[in-house]
């Protein structure tokens, strides 16, 4: 038997703490993360390079899964709506369709985005405030679900319907004071003052528009459910008034998103597995309320109405890692430790609102220490994580941020660097592309240079 | 012109009264028995005053039912055998007046007396009762004078057993004769093949049980008292049982005893010169009628007496109500949770679904085959505790406990095997359990009125549940764990494994390991099938080489039954549920357009999505050419369902729903089909296509509207004018 030498660590002075509750949690000094839903992350990142997404289809249909079984087991017609802006990544968006979600869009882009994945009209939600002539009229003539957000977009939806000469069921946009969450009073028709009504008023007297649903959204991250059961009475409330006003039929209630995912917001102090909600108690308090304001309905002669839901984040949050490299170890001046790594802040974009988790793929030695993470951008603000406890790092010793899969994969810009390659793990535990990284010929493709400007030095010229 | 209607209308009662001796309804084929009793002209003219009597006698006295015939056949078989046994003169002609018109008094007291009794049928007991005053009296009258119908020709017509049969089928209208009997039995044959068999099959084996009871091979008393045996075989097998072995075995036996019967009314009769008549076959009947009324209901030999119908018919009915209600006897209920459960106990179980309680299901929720999220120690882990239960059958609160505790998982409470539970009792007179409910979940009080899709309580682990689950049966008594009863669920997601699809059944008993899970109602699919009363449909029809237009139109007939009436005059019902359209009882002349409507709709969930499902319509929709016909009504004499499995789903702008028809032949692979039909939004069907090998039709709307009538206005819309629109 031969003694393993141990490695040389650089000495730094730690101070004391008590063991007990700190504002980082609890540590992650020792914590390491070898694989990702069966799958070793260290060939992985071989293969495919760093930085590396990495998706899990099993997840993503746990969570969706785990979401309609929680609703619909309370309630009797449940629709579930993927949130695109999310991640509109094709093999993201199909796995969730295979599952039965139908598509939330707001855009043109992500209208044709969502056709293009195959999605039917009929199961698309066009929402959003703006809206071209162009595509509205597209989405009218295919039988989309279209979601009004203002007047001007009630009276060029109600043109369009008319040059086409068929009436089109339309939803609005809801907003309103639950006294839980800050209302968004920028999307949509106000209820309290008035501005809801008339614009129920407006869609009743229209011959060519019909209203049919009724939709709004609490804002995101909304980690109280009774919010939502205030919404919930809030709507239905409204909705027997419009019914009763301008006689028209509300076939469903769309309640947007916003369902916390388990992830860290900056500012909050106790962990998310203690302060996000679970899916079956949102389910509870938004169904309960759901039956009881309409309980009344079917003695009316009225369905219950349609429980859409457009939750993003809760889905996919957790179904996506972000594995980097170190690049470098920094002593800044004033003796904390920094590290760089190889993603910077432009392709992992919630950066700047959470507090991502963040573990080596294989045990560090030594004494973990308050390290900032910087990402490899040389731009000030390109921080990953301001203070986290980490034990010293090698350069190339690989480090997982997760869950990154809400809003990084759309909002992430090719600002500095190229943007990494996105793997998918499928059920069967292979691997695939699911986006290549990006090269010079992808990001030059769109550019049009003048003849005159070809050449960048002009004495070039033979 | 009101006149005529009378004319007519009496025309056809009287005729029908010929029919109806035979259980036959249409008039012509009475026409057709009338001239077969003048054959006789004697015993013909004497029926046909009497019928006339009888008739006018009804519609005097205002008895109901007067075109049916119902009042009259007893006053015909009065005239008819009189004049079998009497010259024709005034004297006898008095005679039978009085004896058709007490025949009708006999027979509206009698229907009344047997219907009271157990629903039995008059049958021709009236007749019986009567011919027997009048026979007796006659022998008193010295003014009648004797007539004998010429026996059994001396020259055999066809061969000697086909002439007795005929001869006996003929005596049933008192004309004995082999000819007039060949006439009758082409009636029959006419009205139903399967009673023809019954006929035949019948008059075997009573003939051939008298002949060797009796031991004369030829009697002459068999030309007249033979009808007995044919006349029991086709009431028992034919008309008021629906029919299949068991009710064929009973006809025979029928047969059989109305063969000892006849001997012994004849011994009897014999004594006072009277005639045996109908004595035997109405004495077979009733009584076996009557015992068995007093059994248990069973999918076996079912009884009529309430509907009989021709054997065709009530075979039919019942082959449908058997394939789209499921088992007889067994009650439907509706799922009690929302959302896709899996079974945890079927019928038969083997942990505790043991006699008297096999017809029991337990339900709870599985993810990839387990039933809890972590380690599974804490009752929240699992994923069904503490969702919410609903009432599974319409019906009164009876009995409910709610304060027995939740057992920690893998405990059981065998004191209060039930543990929190809740009774409600149904309409059909069964009451429903759902037991192991949470600790203080239960949300009804004793005499609660539920309905269907009520939350009733939560799903709990209390009682004998070493985990969450609900326990679901139909007892008898309201005694908290009674004798159980089989029960199916009604218009469920039945998935038989977690990774198979979901299709729909409307009813299932799911086994162990399946998931069922409730259809959501498709809302936009339901409003665009508007059926209501006036709505009327234009279609081009191509069929083959013709080119036809056809008027379809929704009417509502006076006992409550929507049809959907085309303009050749077929019709077809249909009922409209919440989540179900069915089409059925297809009636009146060939119409291939309503044929391929009726079989590719047939029996349609309302459900969203990608749907699949099984029915089995009847065998006459397939289009068939005669020979086709004519094989497939001899391979299936009482007809057969098709097999035909549908799908729908939506593509593009409509839904499309396809099915796929097959009759199994003797040979070879059997016929297909396949039918498309495409249903617009709003609009309803707009395309109907069905194609059988060289076979093809193709509809499309033209025009779809609605009729004017007092307060509805009409309209009418072109299918041309909304094209262009586009």
């Amino acid at each position: 038997m031969t003694e393993q030498k141990k490695s040389w660590q650089k000495p730094s002075f730690t101070p004391h703490r008590l063991g007990t509750l700190n504002k980082f949690g609890h540590s992650t000094a020792n914590q390491y993360c070898a694989q990702f839903e069966g799958v070793q992350l260290a060939p992985l990142l071989e293969q495919y390079g760093s930085p590396l997404f990495v998706l899990s289809e099993q997840r993503l249909r746990n969570n969706v899964r785990k979401l309609l079984r929680a609703f619909e087991t309370r309630y009797s017609n449940v629709v579930y709506s993927w949130s695109y802006k999310t991640n509109y990544l094709a093999a993201v968006c199909n796995t969730l369709h295979q599952e039965g979600a139908w598509a939330e869009v707001v855009s043109a882009f992500e209208y044709e985005k969502a056709r293009s994945n195959g999605v039917p009209a009929n199961k698309i939600l066009f929402n959003g405030p703006h809206k071209d002539r162009d595509i509205l009229t597209r989405a009218a003539t295919e039988g989309a679900r279209i979601h009004l957000d203002h007047f001007d977009e009630i009276d060029l939806l109600e043109d369009i319907a008319h040059q086409l000469g068929t009436v089109v069921d339309v939803t609005i946009r809801l907003n309103f004071d639950t006294g839980y969450t800050e209302p968004w009073t920028r999307f949509g028709f106000n209820i309290e003052s008035g501005q809801a009504m008339d614009a129920a008023r407006a869609i009743g007297d229209s011959t060519s528009l019909q209203l049919r649903g009724l939709h709004s959204h609490l804002g995101t991250f909304v980690i109280d459910p009774r919010a939502y059961g205030a919404q919930i009475n809030i709507m239905c409330a409204f909705m027997t008034q419009v019914e009763t006003q301008t006689g028209c039929l509300i076939e469903s209630i769309d309640i947007g998103g916003g369902f916390a995912s388990l992830n860290a917001l900056q500012g909050s102090y106790l962990p998310p597995e203690q302060v996000v909600p679970s899916m079956d108690q949102y389910a509870e308090i938004i169904c309960d309320a759901l039956h009881q304001a309409t309980h009344d309905r079917l003695a009316q002669g009225k369905e219950k109405p349609r429980l859409i839901m457009e939750s993003g984040r809760s889905i996919v949050d957790d179904a996506e890692v972000l594995v980097t490299s170190v690049v470098a170890n920094k002593r800044l001046p004033d003796g904390r430790r920094s590290i760089v790594i190889d993603a910077g802040v432009n392709v992992m974009f919630t950066g700047f609102w959470y507090n991502h988790k963040v573990v080596p793929i294989q045990p560090l030695e030594g004494i973990a220490e308050e390290t900032i993470i910087y990402g490899p951008l040389c731009m000030n603000i390109d921080v990953m994580r301001a203070s986290i406890m980490l034990p010293p790092t090698a350069i190339g010793d690989a480090l997982v941020f997760s869950p990154v899969g809400a809003y990084n994969n759309t909002q992430w810009m090719q600002f500095i660097e190229y943007r990494p390659n996105v793997v998918m793990i499928d059920c069967n535990k292979a691997v695939s592309i699911v986006r290549e990284a990006e090269d010079l010929a992808v990001v030059t493709a769109p550019e049009r240079v003048p003849e005159h400007l070809q050449q960048p030095f002009v004495d070039q010229q033979d | 012109m009101i006149k005529h209607n009378i004319f007519t209308d009496m025309l056809a009662g009287l005729l029908r009264s010929y029919a109806s001796i035979l259980f036959a309804e249409r008039p012509w084929i009475g026409a057709a028995f009338l001239l077969a009793t003048f054959w006789f002209p004697n015993a013909g003219m004497s029926g046909l005053i009497a019928a006339l009597v009888g008739m006018a006698t009804a519609k005097v006295l205002r008895f109901n039912h007067l075109e049916s015939g119902l009042h009259v056949y007893n006053s015909l078989l009065v005239g008819l055998s009189l004049g079998a046994y009497y010259q024709l003169d005034i004297y006898l002609a008095v005679l039978i007046v009085l004896g058709a018109i007490m025949a009708v008094f006999a027979t509206v007291a009698l229907v009344d007396m047997l219907w009271r009794l157990d629903h039995l049928p008059v049958l021709s007991l009236p007749f019986v009762l009567v011919a027997l005053t009048t026979s007796l009296a006659a022998h008193s009258y010295g003014t009648l004078s004797r007539y004998l119908v010429p026996m059994m020709p001396h020259n055999i017509v066809f061969t000697p057993w086909v002439d007795q049969f005929l001869t006996a089928l003929g005596s049933s209208f008192f004309t004995p004769h082999p000819i007039p009997g060949l006439l009758m039995f082409i009636g029959l044959l006419i009205t139903s093949r399967y009673l023809a068999l019954l006929a035949v099959m019948g008059f075997a084996l009573g003939f051939s049980t008298y002949t060797l009871l009796s031991g004369s091979p030829y009697s002459d008393l068999m030309n007249w008292n033979g009808f007995n045996f044919i006349l029991t075989a086709i009431a028992l097998g034919g008309i008021f049982t629906v029919p299949d072995k068991q009710s064929f075995v009973l006809a025979m036996v029928g047969s059989v005893l109305a063969a000892l019967i006849t001997a012994a009314t004849e011994t009897l009769m014999l004594v006072y010169g009277l005639p045996v008549m109908t004595v035997p076959f109405l004495v077979t009947t009733l009584i076996v009628l009557l015992a068995l009324k007093k059994r248990p209901t069973s999918p076996q030999l079912q009884l009529l007496l309430d509907a009989p119908a021709l054997p065709e018919k009530s075979y039919e009915r019942s082959r449908l109500a058997q394939v789209r209600h499921g088992e007889y006897g067994s009650t439907p209920l509706s799922l009690p949770f929302y959302g896709r459960w899996t079974v945890y106990q079927g019928f038969d179980g083997t942990h505790t679904h043991r006699p008297p309680w096999q017809y029991a299901l337990d339900f709870y929720i599985t993810e990839q085959g387990k039933s809890f999220a972590n380690d599974g120690l804490q009752l929240n882990d699992y994923y069904c505790f503490g969702l919410p239960l609903l009432a599974p059958a319409t019906g009164y609160v009876i009995a409910a406990e709610n304060r027995l505790p939740d057992n920690a998982p893998g405990h059981v409470d065998t004191h209060h095997n039930w543990g929190n539970y809740i009774i409600i009792r149904m309409a059909n007179g069964l009451h429903v359990l759902l037991a192991h409910l949470q600790q203080g979940s239960v949300l009804v009080l004793n005499g609660s009125y539920v309905h269907v899709g009520d939350t009733l309580a939560k799903c709990g682990s209390s009682g004998r549940s070493p985990q969450p689950h609900v326990h679901l049966h139909v007892q008898a008594q309201p005694t908290l764990g009674s004798m159980t009863y089989p029960f199916h669920l009604h218009a469920v997601l039945l998935r038989k494994q977690a990774s198979t699809d979901d299709s729909f059944q409307l009813h299932a008993r799911p086994k162990e390991g399946m998931m069922v899970m409730l259809p959501k109602t498709d809302a936009a699919l339901r409003s665009s099938l508007d059926l209501r009363v006036g709505r009327n449909f234009v279609f081009d029809v191509v069929c083959g080489n013709k080119q036809y237009s056809a008027t379809l139109t929704v009417v509502l007939t006076l006992d409550g039954e929507f049809r959907l009436r085309s303009n050749s005059g077929a019709s077809a019902a249909f009922m409209d549920q919440p989540d179900l359209l069915v089409f059925y009882d297809r009636q009146g002349p060939e119409d291939k357009l309503l044929d391929a409507i009726v079989l590719a709709m047939g029996l349609m969930p309302l459900n969203e999505g990608v749907m699949h499902w099984s029915d089995q319509p009847p065998m006459a929709l397939m289009p068939m050419d005669f020979i086709q016909s004519l094989l497939a009504h001899s391979y299936y004499p009482l007809g057969e369902g098709l097999s035909s499995h549908y799908s729908r789903q939506w593509q593009d702008d409509s839904w499309v729903q396809e099915g796929e028809h097959h009759l199994a032949m003797l040979f070879g692979d059997g016929w297909h089909a396949r039918s498309v039909i495409t249903l617009m939004p709003s609009i309803g069907f707009t395309v109907v296509h069905l194609q059988c090998s060289d076979y093809t039709l193709t509809a499309q709307l033209q025009r779809y509207g609605q009729q004017g009538d007092g307060g509805i206005p009409s309209w009418e819309v072109m299918m041309n004018d909304k094209k262009t629109g586009e």
